[in-house]
C-alpha cells in the first residue's frame, strides 16, 4: 500500500519538466569546452609545429646543422637515446640495476665517448608503442626496427633520416655489415638505416624424431620423401593415438622444400612466381594429403599453434619439425618423462626431382634508423660505428674477461657471473660473429649443429622491398592459401581443382601483385 | 519455514545439485592451472597434468617471487588499485548524482555527452600527446586520471539512485539540506550493493590493467604487477633467427604460476565485500 | 532496531510534508511560485557545481583527443601527426566494403553477436535467481565465489584450456562421446560446432561475474513484498516471476541496452585465441579479419575505419533502442 503511494510520488514528479535551463547548460558546457580545448590544443600544436619545423630542414641543410651542434659538444659528451627491441632477459636485472645502470652501462659510458641512455620497447604491441612514439615527436636518435614494412614506412613518410653518405663516413660498420644488406635496404638509391644482417644463415630446425622407435621397428633412417612415407606408415598406431608426423598447420617444414617450394616465391625462367601457383604445389598437397587420409599426419594439425614439442614429448607423435630452442626442450623433458626414448634429427626429405631444404634467411633482420626529428645523427652514426669495434663486441656479447668468463684452450668458458649479465643482450644489437660462441655457452650446440646439414634454397622474397600495393594484400594472400591448403589436404576441396585455386589467387590480387614485383626484379637483377 | 512442499523441496535438491556442478566446471580450471605451476616441466609439456600435479616443484615459484621487480610491481599494483578505485568511486558517484535528478535541467543533454564517449573515442596516439602535455608520462597518475569515470559504471549508479524514492530527497530538502549532504548521508548509505559493485568493477579493473603502462610507462620498475608478469612469461615459440632471445630459465610451469599469482589476490576481495550485498540492508525498511 | 527507527522518521516527514503542503496551497500562488524558482535555481546550480569535476574530466580526457577519429579519414603519415596527414575520404571504407570477405564477415559478426545476446544474456540472471534461493549462506557465498574464478583467467590460457578438452584425439569430451559409440567431434575445426563452442565458453567464463550485478540488485528487493506474496499464497514460481525478476526489471533493462550497444563487439580476443584457419568462414568477425589484414602492415587508418564502423552501428543500435524503451515508459539511460 504504502510502496504504491509512493509509486504515485514517483508518477506525478516525472511529469514535471522545465526547459529553463537548458540553454544555461549549453552555455556553460560550450564555454568550458572552449577553455579545456584551448589549453590541450594549443600543446597539441606544438607537437605538430615541431614537426613542421623538421620537415623543412630535409636533406643537406639539416645535416650541416648537425655537425655544427655537435662539434659545440665535443667538450662535454653528446647525449643519445636509443630504443632498442625487447629481450626477456630485461627481468633479470637486480633492484639496483636498470637499463641505464649496471656494470656494462657503465663501461659502455666511459669507453665509448657518448652520454647514451637506452629504453627497451615493450614486449606486448611494440610497434605500436614505436608508432606513438614516433608520433609523438619525442623520439629517439637511435630507433631500432624489425619489421620491413615499418621500415619502408617511416621512410618513405619522411620520417627517418637519409644516412646513404653518413654510413660512408664509418668504417667499422663498413667493415662488419655486407654490402649486400645494404643493397637489401636500398630505397630508391638512398639508404635510411644501417642494416643488420640475421646471425643464422636459415639453419636451426629439423625434423626432430623418435629414434628408439625407428630402431625398434628396424627401420632405418629415411632421406627421400617415398622413404618418409614408408617410415610414417610403419611407425603410425592410430588406434593407440599415436601419430606419426605432427605439425603446427599444413606447411610442413622440411617437405615442402622436397617440392621446391621451400620459399613462398622463387625464381623460374627468368621471372619471379609464386610458388603457391606452380604445379609442385599442387604435388606437394597430394602428397600431404595422402599422410592425412592415411592417418600418418596429427589430425589436428590445422589448430595446432606450437604443440609439436608437447607432442613429441607425450608420446602422441613420433616427429615434428622443430626450432633448436625447442628440441633442446624435448631432449631434457623426455628424460625425465621416458627414460628409455631417443631423439635426434633425420635429413630433410629429398623429392622425386632432388629438391631438398629449407630457405635461406633474409638479408637483412634488424634496421637502425635515425628518425628525422633526432638532433644529434652524427653523434648516433658515430656511437653505432663505435659499437661495431671487435673488441667492444667482445665485451657486450660475453662480459668482462676474468669475470664473466675465461678463456681455456683459446674458447670462453663461463663462470657463476656470467647469470648476473644475461640482460647485456640489449646492448649488444649491431652484433655479429659471436653467434656460435654464445650458443655453445648455452649449451645449445648440439641442438644446433646437426640442423647445419641441411641444404640451404635461396629465397628471393628476402630481397623484394616494400611495396605498398603488395604489402596491402600480403596478408590476404597468406590466408588464402592457407585455409585453400588445409581444404586441399582435409578433402574438404578435392584436388583436382588446384587449377581454379591457382586462378582465384591471382584474381585475389596474387597477379597484380606479382607484376610490380617483377618490374622491381628486372631493375635488381640488373645491379 | 512454514510447510515447504514438495515441489519447493525437489526444486530446492536440484538447484543445489545444478550450482554444485556449476561449481566445479569452475573451479576446475584453477585447480589444473595451480597444478600445473607445481609440477615438474616435463609432465606439464606432456599435458599428463589433469587435477593433481606431478612431481611437486617450486621453481616457477621461486622464479617469480624472487625476481628483484616482483616486490616492486605488485606494490606499485596495490597503490594503483587503492587510490584509483577511490578516485574512482568519488568521480563516479558525484557525476551520477546530478544526473539522477529529476529537476536537474540539462540532464539528457549531458547523458548524451556521457554516452557518446562509450562508442567514440579518439585513439592511442591523441591519447598518449594529451598524457604528454599533461606531464604525466611515466607517472601513476597517467593510469588513474584518464579512466577516472567509467560510463558503463556511472550508469549503473545513477540508475540505482533513480530508484530512491523521491519523497527522501524531498523531506531532506524540507529540513535545508544542501544536495552535498543528501548525497552523502542518504543516498550513499542506500545504494551500498550499487556502489560495492562498481568498486569491485573499478579494483578489478586496476588489478589486471596494463594497456594503460604499455603506452605511458617507460620505466619497467613503475611497471605494475600484470605487465611484470607478462614479461616472465616465457614465448612458445622462440625466434630461431635471433638467437639472444634465449633464457636461461624456460619452465613451462612458470606460464602457469603466473596466472596464479595474477589472479588468486584478486579472489580473495570479494568475500570481504560480500557483507555489503547482503539482502535488505536497511533498504528493504525505508521503501515500505 | 535502527530500520524501525528509520521508518519512523519517514513516517513523520511524510506527514509534515503533506501537512506543510497543505499549508502552502492556502497562501497566495505567485508568492509560491517565486520561492519555488528561487529555491529550483540555487538547487540546480549546486548540482552543477557537484558534476563540474565529471565534466571537467569529459571534456579534457574524452573530447580533446576526439579529433583522432580523423584517422580514418586520411592517409595517416607519422611524421605528419594526424592532424597535418592528407585526407582520403571514405576510401578506408571502401577498401574495407568492397574486400571480398567483408560480407562474410559482416554477417559472422552479426549472427555470432546475435547469438551470444541470446544466450549468454540470460544466463547471469538465471544464476543471480538460482543462487538467490539458496538458504545456506555459506554455500551461496562458496559457490558465488567460485563462479567468477574463469572471468579472470585470459582468453589466451582459456582457449589453450579448450583446445585440450575438445581435442578429438585425447580431449575429455571427445573420449565420453567414443565411449558412447560414436565419432568423436573435431569441435574447434568443425564449421557446425565452432561458434556454439564459442557461446558456451562465453557463458562459462562470464556467468559468475555478469551474476554479481543482479545479486546486488535483488539484494535491494524489500523482503516484506515476499513476506506480502507468501501470505495470497503465491507460490516460488510465482514469486520469483512477480517479485525478484520485477524487482530488477529496470537493472535488466538498463544491461540490456547497454548490451545492445555493444551489439557488434563479438569477442574479439576470444575469437582471435580460439579460432583457427579451418574456421574462418563461420568465425572470422570484422574486428578479427581487419586484424590479420592489417598485421604487421601498421595501417592505423585502415583499422580505425573499421573500428569506427562498429561504432557507428553500435551507437546507433543504443540511440535507437533507448528511444524505443522510452516510448514504452520504461526508463531509458536519459
Amino acid at each position: 500500500m504504502l510502496y504504491l503511494e509512493i509509486k504515485g510520488l514517483k508518477f506525478i514528479s516525472k511529469k514535471q519538466k522545465g526547459g529553463f535551463c537548458m540553454k544555461k547548460t549549453i552555455s556553460i558546457i560550450v564555454s568550458l569546452m572552449i577553455v579545456i580545448l584551448a589549453f590541450s590544443g594549443c600543446s597539441t600544436k606544438d607537437a605538430t609545429n615541431g614537426v613542421k619545423d623538421g620537415k623543412k630542414d630535409v636533406g643537406q641543410t639539416e645535416q650541416k646543422k648537425d655537425t655544427a651542434e655537435s662539434t659545440k659538444k665535443t667538450g662535454d659528451k653528446p647525449k643519445i637515446k636509443m630504443l632498442v627491441d625487447y629481450n626477456p632477459n630485461v627481468v633479470n636485472f637486480k633492484t639496483d640495476e636498470s637499463e641505464n645502470k649496471n656494470v656494462i652501462y657503465d663501461w659502455i659510458i666511459e669507453k665509448s665517448g657518448f652520454d647514451i641512455t637506452f629504453e627497451v620497447k615493450p614486449k606486448d604491441n611494440p610497434d605500436q608503442k614505436v608508432s606513438i612514439i614516433m608520433a609523438s615527436g619525442n623520439v629517439p636518435d637511435i630507433l631500432e626496427i624489425s619489421n620491413k614494412t615499418m621500415y619502408s614506412n617511416f621512410a618513405n613518410q619522411g620520417a627517418l633520416t637519409d644516412v646513404t653518405e653518413l654510413v660512408k663516413t664509418a668504417p667499422n660498420i663498413q667493415s662488419l655489415i655486407p654490402q649486400d644488406s645494404f643493397k637489401a635496404i636500398d630505397i630508391k638509391g638512398n639508404i635510411y638505416a644501417v642494416p643488420r644482417p640475421p646471425e643464422d644463415d636459415g639453419y636451426g630446425a629439423g625434423i626432430y624424431a623418435r629414434l628408439d622407435i625407428l630402431k625398434n621397428k628396424g627401420l632405418k633412417n629415411p632421406i627421400t620423401t617415398d622413404d618418409y612415407y614408408n617410415v610414417l606408415k610403419a611407425v603410425s598406431d592410430s588406434n593407440k593415438g599415436v601419430w606419426a608426423i605432427t605439425n603446427n598447420g599444413p606447411f610442413l617444414g622440411g617437405f615442402m622444400g622436397a617440392f621446391g617450394v621451400a620459399t613462398s616465391m622463387k625464381v623460374k625462367a627468368g621471372k619471379v612466381v609464386y610458388s603457391y601457383t606452380q604445379p609442385e604445389f599442387n604435388d606437394y598437397l597430394a602428397y600431404v594429403k595422402k599422410l592425412y587420409d592415411e592417418k600418418l599426419l596429427d589430425r589436428e594439425f590445422s589448430v595446432n599453434k606450437g604443440a609439436g614439442k608437447e607432442k613429441l614429448i607425450s608420446g602422441e607423435a613420433v616427429m615434428a619439425f622443430l626450432g633448436f630452442p625447442d628440441t633442446k626442450l624435448v631432449y631434457e623433458n623426455l628424460k625425465t618423462k621416458n627414460s628409455s626414448a631417443e631423439v635426434g634429427y633425420l635429413d630433410l626429405p629429398k623429392g622425386p626431382d632432388g629438391s631438398q631444404g629449407v630457405s635461406r634467411s633474409a638479408p637483412v633482420i634488424r634496421w637502425f634508423a635515425i628518425p628525422i626529428q633526432s638532433k644529434n645523427a652524427e653523434a648516433a652514426m658515430r656511437y653505432m660505428d663505435w659499437v661495431c669495434q671487435k673488441d667492444v663486441q667482445q665485451v657486450l656479447a660475453l662480459g668482462f674477461e676474468g669475470v664473466h668468463y675465461n678463456m681455456v684452450n683459446s674458447m670462453p668458458v663461463q663462470t657463476e657471473k656470467m647469470k648476473d649479465i644475461t640482460w647485456r643482450v640489449i646492448y649488444q644489437r649491431l652484433e655479429n660473429g659471436t653467434f656460435d660462441v654464445r650458443l655453445k655457452i648455452k649449451d645449445y650446440w648440439p641442438f644446433y649443429e646437426p640442423t647445419m646439414k641441411s641444404p640451404l634454397v635461396e629465397n628471393i622474397a628476402g630481397f623484394v622491398p616494400a611495396i605498398e600495393t603488395v604489402d596491402k594484400k600480403a596478408n590476404e594472400l597468406n590466408d588464402y592459401v592457407l585455409e585453400q591448403s588445409i581444404k586441399f589436404i582435409t578433402g574438404e576441396r578435392a584436388l583436382s581443382e588446384f587449377d581454379a585455386f591457382v586462378k582465384e589467387y591471382n584474381v585475389l590480387g596474387a597477379e597484380e601483385s606479382m607484376k610490380l614485383i617483377n618490374e622491381w626484379y628486372v631493375e635488381f637483377n640488373k645491379k | 519455514m512454514l510447510g515447504r512442499s514438495r515441489g519447493e523441496k525437489t526444486f530446492e535438491v536440484f538447484n543445489i545439485f545444478l550450482l554444485i556442478l556449476l561449481g566445479f566446471a569452475t573451479l576446475f580450471p584453477l585447480i589444473h592451472i595451480a597444478s600445473k605451476s607445481l609440477s615438474d616441466d616435463a609432465y606439464v609439456l606432456a599435458r599428463d597434468i589433469v587435477l593433481l600435479p606431478k612431481d611437486i616443484q617450486f621453481e616457477a615459484y621461486k622464479y617469480i617471487l624472487g625476481n628483484d621487480r616482483f616486490a616492486g610491481s605488485f606494490q606499485n599494483t596495490i597503490i594503483l588499485t587503492f587510490v584509483g578505485t577511490f578516485i574512482n568511486i568519488m568521480m563516479t558517484v558525484i557525476t551520477a548524482y546530478p544526473l539522477s535528478r529529476k529537476r536537474f535541467h540539462g540532464q539528457s543533454a549531458i547523458m548524451v555527452l556521457y554516452v557518446f564517449t562509450m562508442f567514440f573515442s579518439g585513439g592511442i596516439i591523441p591519447s598518449y600527446l594529451l598524457v604528454r602535455n599533461l606531464k604525466l608520462l611515466d607517472s601513476i597518475w597517467s593510469l588513474i586520471l584518464p579512466g577516472s569515470i567509467s560510463v558503463y559504471n556511472m550508469i549503473l549508479i545513477k540508475n540505482f539512485f533513480m530508484s530512491v524514492p523521491d519523497s527522501l530527497e524531498e523531506s531532506a530538502k524540507m529540513d535545508g539540506c544542501r544536495h552535498i549532504r543528501i548525497l552523502f548521508s542518504i543516498f550513499l548509505p542506500l545504494s551500498l550493493p550499487a556502489i560495492a559493485t562498481i568498486t569491485l568493477f573499478y579494483a578489478v579493473g586496476h588489478w589486471n590493467s596494463y594497456f594503460g603502462a604499455l603506452m605511458y610507462m617507460s620505466t619497467r620498475n613503475k611497471y605494475p604487477l600484470q605487465l611484470f608478469l607478462r614479461e616472465m612469461l616465457i614465448e612458445e615459440s622462440v625466434d630461431v633467427v635471433d638467437v639472444s632471445n634465449l633464457m636461461d630459465v624456460a619452465p613451462e610451469s612458470v606460464k602457469a604460476a603466473t596466472i596464479i599469482v595474477a589472479t588468486v589476490p584478486i579472489l580473495i576481495i570479494y568475500p570481504f565485500l560480500q557483507k555489503y550485498f547482503v539482502k535488505g540492508v536497511m533498504i528493504g525498511a525505508i521503501k515500505g | 532496531m535502527f530500520i524501525l527507527e528509520v521508518k519512523n522518521i519517514i513516517m513523520t516527514k511524510r506527514k509534515t510534508v503533506q501537512q506543510t503542503s497543505q499549508k502552502t496551497a492556502q497562501s497566495t500562488t505567485i508568492k509560491r511560485e517565486r520561492s519555488f524558482f528561487k529555491k529550483e535555481i540555487l538547487s540546480n546550480c549546486e548540482l552543477y557545481l557537484i558534476s563540474l569535476p565529471g565534466l571537467i574530466y569529459l571534456i579534457l580526457f574524452k573530447y580533446a583527443p576526439m579529433y583522432g577519429i580523423t584517422i580514418a579519414f586520411k592517409d595517416f603519415n607519422i611524421f605528419k601527426g594526424i592532424i597535418h596527414s592528407p585526407w582520403v575520404g571514405f576510401e578506408h571504407f571502401i577498401r574495407l566494403f568492397t574486400s571480398a570477405k567483408f560480407l562474410q564477415v559482416f554477417e559472422n559478426t552479426l549472427l555470432i553477436s546475435i547469438y551470444k545476446l541470446i544466450f549468454t544474456f540470460p544466463a547471469p540472471i538465471l544464476l543471480a535467481l538460482l543462487l538467490n534461493e539458496i538458504r545456506r549462506l555459506t554455500f551461496k557465498k562458496t559457490i558465488q565465489t567460485i563462479s567468477y574464478i574463469p572471468h579472470f583467467i585470459s582468453w589466451v590460457v582459456v582457449s589453450g584450456m579448450f583446445l585440450d578438452i575438445l581435442s578429438p584425439n585425447t580431449g575429455i569430451i571427445n573420449r565420453l562421446i567414443k565411449g558412447m559409440g560414436l565419432e568423436p567431434i573435431f569441435f574447434m575445426a568443425d564449421k557446425n560446432y565452432f561458434r556454439s563452442v564459442l557461446v558456451v565458453t562465453q557463458i562459462w567464463k562470464e556467468i559468475g561475474w555478469g551474476a554479481i550485478v543482479y545479486l546486488a540488485a535483488i539484494a535491494g528487493i524489500n523482503p516484506e513484498l515476499y513476506e506480502a506474496a507468501i501470505v495470497d499464497g503465491a507460490g516460488k514460481l510465482r514469486q520469483v516471476w512477480h517479485i525478484t525478476l520485477n524487482g530488477i526489471k529496470p537493472t535488466i533493462a538498463i544491461l540490456l541496452l547497454l548490451r545492445v550497444g555493444n551489439l557488434l563487439d563479438a569477442g574479439h580476443e576470444q575469437i582471435l585465441m580460439m579460432y583457427s584457419a579451418p574456421v574462418y568462414e563461420v568465425a572470422d568477425v570484422i574486428s578479427t579479419y581487419v586484424f590479420r589484414v592489417g598485421l604487421g602492415q601498421m595501417e592505423y587508418s585502415f583499422t580505425a575505419a573499421a573500428g569506427l564502423f562498429n561504432n557507428i552501428i553500435g551507437c546507433a543500435l543504443l540511440f535507437s533502442t533507448n528511444y524505443i524503451i522510452r516510448h514504452f515508459g520504461e526508463q531509458g539511460i536519459w
